[in-house]
């Protein structure tokens, strides 16, 4: 099956450390924009491996 | 505060900005730049987000929290994770115009039944949506032009709701005419689209501003505001601890794909997959900002203390500060995203149900012009679709639970998750197991999610199964969604895995599936050119539409319509019903292309190599680890092969020209391009007729076989591999056939026994002539006795007559004497003979008989050129020569001699202006008894003799005519010679006793 090796390597690591997110961001005292700051990291590693690829 | 007629006028201007800016693209007065602009297309896709992205969200935002994130997650998934499902999507859609989803499980799956019940089931779950985006709206200019507080009635938005229907549908109408004119992108529709999406987005940004800096002073006034109500915040956490967040994203990511409206956008609408890459990132970011104000909005709502439905707290924001601005930015927020899902999901269902329904019954009338219909049709649809989803707003009022509706139409929508699934990852699911699974999942959803919705118990159901499951009350709805999709998925796998599916649907199972490049099927088409698909197809479609699509296809292949390759008219086919999709759709498309361009003979063991080969060329990029390793390894055989010295071509069992390599595009002169895929008679004489027996004898090596060709023969050895049965299919269905040129080889071989031949007739001459010349010298005698004894004069004549004859047979006898001992002169009694003289000596000899040849021939060899020889047989060289050249000249044609001189060779030209030797008989001429003179004129010897004395002369002879290319007559034979040499000068001082010394 052909599926990208870097989406692969995304889900795992999504995997290992979404309780580690999970925990910061539903933290009571933390910042009410916290699932958003993950988001835009998500949001940057799509676009550098879109240039990445493209490039390729 | 607006009033009714101002709010009525600014939607109004809002529609008709809208028509005028899709006029605009069309028109080409927006730059092109912009409309290609792949961030045009990611932001068009904003267009998905409804009115749930906005007041929808808030709500949930208000009673979970951070939940309502998980609409936008899962969205955002679904192109951040882009290679898994929409850029594998794309290429399928792109490749085959397929518009729907429906049409595209259609496609994969072989099925009409299963694009209706997909198709029927899409808009059963669009029809809520749709009714809910109605709502919302009304609900939204009822609050704008209503004193605060009132509480909203729909007595009081019904007129709105019908008001925006109308513009509504006329808005889609106005793409629907101009998409169906156009067949392209090129009806502004995805401008307008981005312009309404980057609308929505500025405006609730806007309110979220306005809540951030106006009601809270800032972000750490925000801050602050929160820490002083911590209660918010634990209010936020609380549902993402849950496990409805994650099972409401993966909801989300499979209803995006499955609804019409972002499928349309995204496949159909998108121009490039540069568009698809730039989605990737640029639609996430556009949903992470469009979600950013909602909580500020909310919490700036708390605050103000806003006395409305939470989803309206946008709106009730611009009422409490009196700001007509923010009041009116979220009019146009809801308008915005409402008008653009309703246009697009309203053309885009239209679109899937005409294909599915309506074109495919009226296309079993024939008397029914199709093309004409499809716009009327669609256009009919998009009327009935906005119109029910008014009668199911209309009814829905009279349930308590509308707010659930569009969540019914999400988990709906998963239903069709396993179906897309299978077609990309698992080319074993099969079209049974696709729709009992999705009828099987709808019934489920039925029972589970609408029916509690219609009754607040579900006639008892729901809380039996909250009992029986110990499910926790407010989880039952996600529950339910997954049980229902679970059960889908059950009864997709175990029907599939039960009931196999046939050739075709594996062949298009394959063509779709990622992962799986196994070799299609080569089937036939009873058809020999491209231009006979125009009057097949026009039995259908008319001729003129016929032609136009006929030609389309074949300048998107890049073939012309003499084209003949099967491989070719099968991609030209495959075109064909391609493009006719984007009109009719598959079902419709696929119907007329197989009963006008029928495939015939169906063989499961031909396998279109062709095909795999060109797709894995194009595909290489796509490709990667093991796969990419086996390419390069197939790279590699195939350059091996390319580069052999031997030809080597590979035919199916249909005679399809599978393999050809450069050395047989050489041997044959026909390029690869031209023959790959294409029959066997498409290869050109001789090699055809050759190939052709050879492959149908059972012979499995044929050697020597002699071609004739323009140049001359030439003699090849052909191989070929054994068919085994038993062997692995793949390889068993070809032949590979083996060419190998021998011509060289050949030609030494024939020059050996060339020579062989010339040395036996020698020894034949010389017994000959022994035993002959006997018994003649006896003739010869007794003719001359016979002189003596007799004085009569008629016996005296015929004494006479015997002798000349004796001396005849003598003559011709010598000459055999002479050709047979040719190859016994010892090089030791050879002599240094002057050229000049040589030719001098036969001129003269030659012109006792005719004194006119002295002035015809003209001897210009060099004096001075001195050859280790023997005086008479090189004279009688130069008389065979001269008298040959006399022969075939007229009397006043000039004959010369001339010479050419290195240091050890030298060169003799006898020249003539005759007739000429025919090309054919050059290569005979030297051959003993060859003559083209009449019997009895000549021996056939005097050449061949020739050839012989020369070769033990150390020489070489050869011909060349015509040498008046002009006139196509004259010969030129070449005499070359080794001169003479010092030693052997000094030799032959010795043999003759001579003091006289010749240095060259």
């Amino acid at each position: 099956m052909h599926i990208h090796r870097g989406i692969l390597l995304v889900l795992v690591v999504m995997f290992i450390f979404s309780p580690t997110i999970q925990n910061w961001v539903s933290n009571n005292s933390g910042q009410w924009y916290r699932p958003f700051i993950v988001w835009a990291i998500v949001i940057g590693f799509a676009y550098l491996s879109q240039r990445r690829a493209n490039r390729i | 505060m607006f009033s009714i007629p101002s709010l009525f006028l600014i939607s109004l201007v809002y529609f008709f900005f809208i028509i005028f800016c899709a006029v605009a693209a069309k028109k080409h007065w927006v730059p092109k730049s912009i409309l290609n602009h792949p961030m045009t297309f990611a932001l068009s896709l904003g267009g998905y987000t409804g009115t749930w992205a906005i007041s929808g969200a808030l709500s949930v935002a208000n009673t979970d929290g951070y939940l309502f994130l998980s609409y936008f997650f899962g969205t955002a998934a679904l192109f951040i994770f882009s290679p898994l499902m929409i850029k594998p999507l794309f290429y399928l859609t792109k490749r085959f115009r397929l518009g729907s989803l429906a049409d595209l499980l259609s496609f994969r799956y072989k099925s009409s039944w299963a694009g209706l019940i997909v198709a029927c089931f899409v808009v059963i779950c669009v029809l809520p949506l749709m009714a809910i985006q109605f709502d919302k709206l009304a609900e939204t200019a009822v609050y704008i032009t209503q004193p605060y507080p009132i509480p909203i009635d729909y007595q009081q938005s019904r007129p709105w709701a019908w008001f925006f229907c109308v513009a509504i549908t006329a808005t889609a109408l106005f793409f629907s005419y101009s998409q169906v004119n156009h067949q392209s992108r090129e009806n502004g529709l995805v401008f307008t689209t981005a312009l309404q999406s980057l609308i929505k987005l500025l405006c609730f940004l806007t309110i979220g501003g306005m809540a951030l800096f106006a009601v809270f002073d800032g972000p750490k006034a925000l801050e602050g505001w929160l820490l002083s109500n911590p209660a918010r915040l634990y209010q936020l956490n609380s549902s993402i601890i849950s496990n409805n967040a994650r099972t409401l994203t993966i909801i989300f990511f499979a209803a995006a794909l499955a609804f019409p409206h972002l499928f349309h956008l995204t496949f159909v609408e998108n121009p490039n997959k540069r568009a698809i890459d730039t989605a990737s990132w640029a639609f996430p970011a556009y949903l992470l900002l469009i979600s950013l104000p909602i909580l500020p909005i909310l919490w700036a709502a708390q605050t103000l203390g806003v006395k409305s439905a939470d989803y309206l707290f946008a709106l009730g924001i611009g009422k409490l500060l009196a700001s007509p601005w923010v009041t009116i930015a979220g009019f146009f927020c809801m308008l915005s995203a409402a008008a653009t899902l309703l246009t697009i999901i309203a053309i885009s269902a239209s679109s899937m149900f005409a294909n599915h329904l309506i074109l495919p019954y009226l296309s079993q009338k024939k008397q029914i012009d199709l093309f004409n219909r499809i716009g009327l049709v669609k256009q009919g649809l998009i009327i009935i679709l906005v119109f029910l989803s008014m009668v199911v707003l209309e009814a829905s009022k009279q349930m308590p639970m509308l707010i659930n509706y569009s969540f019914a139409a999400f988990s709906a929508a998963c239903q069709f998750l396993p179906g897309i699934l299978a077609l990309l990852y698992w080319p074993r699911g099969n079209r049974v197991g696709l729709i009992t699974g999705i009828v099987v999942g709808f019934i489920c959803w039925f029972i589970s999610i609408v029916l509690p919705m219609v009754s607040e118990d579900a006639f008892g159901l729901m809380p039996f199964l909250i009992k029986f499951f110990s499910l926790a009350p407010n989880s039952y709805f996600t529950i339910a969604t997954t049980a229902c999709l679970g059960i889908n998925m059950f009864v997709f796998g175990l029907v599939s895995f039960l009931i196999k599916q046939d050739a075709e649907e594996a062949y298009f199972a394959a063509l779709c599936s990622q992962d799986n490049l196994s070799l299609p099927i080569r089937y036939k088409i009873g058809l020999h050119k491209a231009e006979d698909f125009i009057d097949k197809l026009a039995e259908a479609i008319g001729l003129e539409r016929a032609r136009q699509q006929v030609i389309q296809a074949v300048n998107e292949l890049g073939i012309t319509l003499s084209e003949s390759r099967p491989f070719t008219l099968r991609l030209l086919r495959r075109q064909l019903e391609a493009n006719l999709s984007g009109f009719y759709g598959p079902t419709v498309s696929r119907q007329i292309i197989s009963n006008n361009i029928p495939y015939i003979g169906v063989e499961q063991s031909h396998k279109d190599i062709s095909l795999i080969e060109q797709t894995l060329d194009t595909n290489q990029k796509a490709l990667s680890g093991l796969a990419l390793e086996l390419d390069f390894l197939r790279r590699y055989h195939r350059n091996t092969i390319e580069s052999l010295p031997v030809g080597v071509c590979t035919f199916g069992k249909d005679l399809e020209i599978l393999l050809w390599n450069k050395q047989i595009e050489t041997l044959s002169n026909q390029s690869k391009e031209s023959l790959l895929g294409a029959h066997i008679s498409e290869i050109e004489s001789p090699w055809k007729e050759t190939i052709e027996h050879f492959l149908s004898s059972e012979e499995i090596i044929q050697r020597k076989i002699s071609l004739s060709f323009p140049e001359g023969s030439r003699w090849f050895n052909l191989f070929k591999t054994t068919q085994n049965n038993d062997a692995d299919q793949f390889i068993a269905d070809n032949q590979t056939v083996i060419i190998e040129e021998t011509t060289e080889t050949v030609m030494l071989e024939n020059e050996v026994l060339h020579s062989e031949r010339l040395a036996s007739i020698g020894r034949l001459a010389a017994g000959v002539a022994h035993e002959i010349g006997n018994p003649v010298t006896g003739i010869a005698c007794l003719a001359q006795n016979l002189v003596l004894d007799s004085d009569a004069p008629e016996i005296l004549d015929a004494s006479t007559q015997i002798t000349e004859q004796t001396e005849r047979i003598k003559r011709i006898l010598q000459i055999l004497m002479n050709f047979s001992h040719a190859g016994h002169v010892e090089d030791d009694f050879l002599q240094p003979i002057g050229l000049f003289d040589c030719v001098e000596d036969a001129i003269h000899l030659l012109s006792l008989e005719n004194k006119a040849i002295k002035d015809q021939v003209t001897n210009n060899v060099n004096p001075d050129i001195k050859v280790l020889g023997d005086a008479q047989r090189l004279l009688q060289v130069f008389i065979n020569l001269l008298n040959n050249a006399i022969f075939a000249s007229n009397k006043d044609d000039p004959i010369e001699i001339t010479s050419k001189e290195t240091q050890t060779q030298a060169w003799i030209y006898l020249k003539d202006s005759g007739s000429g030797i025919d090309p054919i008989i050059q290569e005979k001429i030297f051959e003993p008894f060859f003559t083209t003179k009449e019997t009895g004129q000549g021996t056939g010897l005097g050449l061949s003799l020739v050839y012989s004395i020369i070769e033990d002369h150390h020489g070489s002879i050869s011909v060349t005519s015509p040498t008046d290319h002009n006139n196509n007559r004259g010969t030129c034979f070449t005499l070359e010679l080794p001169k003479i040499k010092l030693d052997q000068t000094n030799q032959s001082i010795h043999h003759e006793g001579s003091t006289e010394c010749h240095l060259y």
